[in-house]
């Protein structure tokens, strides 16, 4: 009885143990990264809705087409799901690639605005609700062949963007590109005051187009930009949306100068007319996640006049002041939470620890660490590829299989 | 406040306690460990091309990691055993 108890006593353990230590190889093996979080991480204030682009996987093959020669529209048909609440605006990411070796610079937010100014009209179409196919979306579009003329937008139509033409720099009334931590482009798309609450009630799922289009086009402004791209005829420009972690092309932008000369920009180039852009992907699949609505938090200030008009007070609000209250006592300070892991760090480089984590590290980095090869293996490009590759994939799954053989074994004979 | 105060004071203690460990200098890795790792390191950089090291690295560590984690796990529970009513 005794025996079985202490058995029963170590499968407990067991239970215990094994996970704790499959836990603990987790955290510190070199395979940690497979456990991170894939979560990608967005940037979202409170009135900026980062639009999070799926690409289609295997987009069909779309003959690449302008939709209406020479003019000065540029069409992004685009599907949104979801539905976009209590917010003003809307964020969506380009990444431009290089332009015949010159890369795209995206212009500080407060620089001055030239790229903006480019968008003379920026509009988000409904054409049809996101039930319908992605054959009968091109058909109403007009893309497939026979081109339709003019073009069949639904009544519900939606304009983000009607500015005026000329704001010297960034302003709230233009969209509005914006260069991110990670060197892409956002462009900012806020809508004007007074419509906001149109927009709001009208985006809802389905399929949309962004349109593109401006008749304002600067003349005298463009010195600003043709130090960001400068290109010559026949040139491709790719821009790209910004996935969730990589960047994947989203248009095709052959360049076919008829003017002969270099075009300057390609925004410039949209609405100058001399050859529009053209889609070769034949739409973008927009899904994003609304920010949560925050309760407008009142004033917690001290008010004047009779205590009874307190709750009546708008200004006034007893919830935001509890809030405070609760908040101050019992949210611990970032400072004081952070002193921690400063005071871990220290103890990291003192003696003994310093020690193994050393070692540790040393070895963590003992195969990236950048030292000269002792000795170097001739190497047979087609011998390496046919033979030596496959071998290695071969061995690596060889010593995955023996070392999970291996680890069966080893925690079956762990004793506690 | 009063989180912050108790993780002030819980960081008072600590920060007593670990004065000592703090008096002492930096540890700096001796050259000759350095020199002996980047050795290591210049072989299997010549070793990759036909043997995967990565993997063969990866599982090392693995296997190192599970038993360092046993034997502190054995450790603190003969510890824990020292003390009275602990068998």
């Amino acid at each position: 009885m005794e025996l079985q108890a202490i058995k029963l006593q170590n499968r407990s353990y067991k239970r215990v143990v094994i996970p704790f230590l499959v836990a603990l190889i987790a955290l510190f093996s070199p395979f940690k990264g497979v456990f991170a979080s894939a979560t990608p991480t967005v940037d979202m204030t409170s009135n900026e809705i980062p639009l999070v682009y799926q690409l289609l996987q295997n987009p069909p093959n779309f003959t690449q087409k302008r939709y209406n020669n020479d003019t000065e529209l540029w069409y992004a048909p685009i599907k949104i799901t979801n539905t976009i609440t209590g917010v003003n605006s809307i964020k969506m990411k380009f990444k431009a690639t290089a332009l015949e070796g010159q890369p795209f610079v995206c212009p500080d937010t407060g620089i001055d605005g030239g790229w903006s100014r480019k968008f003379a009209e920026i509009e988000l179409h409904k054409i049809a609700d996101a039930s319908m196919s992605y054959d009968n979306v091109f058909l109403l579009m007009g893309i497939n062949p026979p081109n339709i003329d003019p073009f069949p937008l639904a009544t519900n139509s939606i304009k983000i963007y009607n500015g005026t033409y000329g704001g010297g720099t960034n302003t709230t009334a233009n969209p509005n590109w914006r260069k991110n931590t990670d060197g892409t482009c956002s462009l900012y798309l806020t809508e004007p005051i007074g419509d906001q609450a149109t927009l709001i009630n009208q985006i809802d799922s389905g399929w949309y187009i962004l349109r593109f289009a401006g008749t304002a086009v600067s003349s005298t402004s463009n010195s600003n930009f043709n130090s960001y791209v400068n290109a010559e005829d026949n040139d491709t420009m790719k821009i790209s949306l910004l996935g969730d972690n990589s960047y994947d092309t989203v248009i095709n932008a052959e360049g076919v100068n008829g003017a002969g000369s270099p075009f300057v920009l390609w925004s410039n180039y949209i609405f100058n007319g001399y050859a529009p852009f053209v889609p070769s992907f034949p739409y973008m699949e927009f899904s994003y996640t609304a920010p949560p609505i925050i309760e407008k938090e009142g004033s917690c200030n001290p008010f004047s006049g009779d205590i009874s008009s307190a709750f009546l007070n708008t200004e006034f609000s007893l919830k935001s002041c509890l809030s405070q209250i609760a908040t101050l006592l019992f949210i611990p300070s970032s400072t004081s939470t952070a002193q921690f892991s400063n005071l871990v760090e220290t103890i990291k480089q003192k003696p003994p620890f310093g020690w193994v984590v050393g070692t540790f590290d040393s070895l963590y980095n003992i195969n990236t660490v950048d030292a000269e090869p002792i000795f170097i293996l001739e190497q047979v490009t087609p011998i390496t590829d046919t033979i030596f590759d496959p071998i290695k994939l071969a061995l690596s799954w060889l010593l995955y299989f023996t070392f999970a053989f291996y680890l069966f074994k080893r925690f079956k004979d762990i004793t506690i | 406040m009063i989180t912050t105060g108790i993780i002030n004071a819980f960081y008072g203690i600590v920060f007593i306690i670990s004065s000592p460990l703090r008096l002492l200098d930096n540890v700096v890795m001796p050259d000759a460990f350095n020199a002996s790792m980047a050795t290591v390191s210049g072989y299997l950089r010549a070793l990759d091309t036909i043997l995967p090291i990565d993997t063969i690295l990866t599982l090392l560590f693995i296997s190192v990691g599970i038993e360092v984690a046993y034997l502190s796990y054995k450790l603190v529970m003969w510890i824990v055993r020292r003390f009275p009513t602990q068998s």
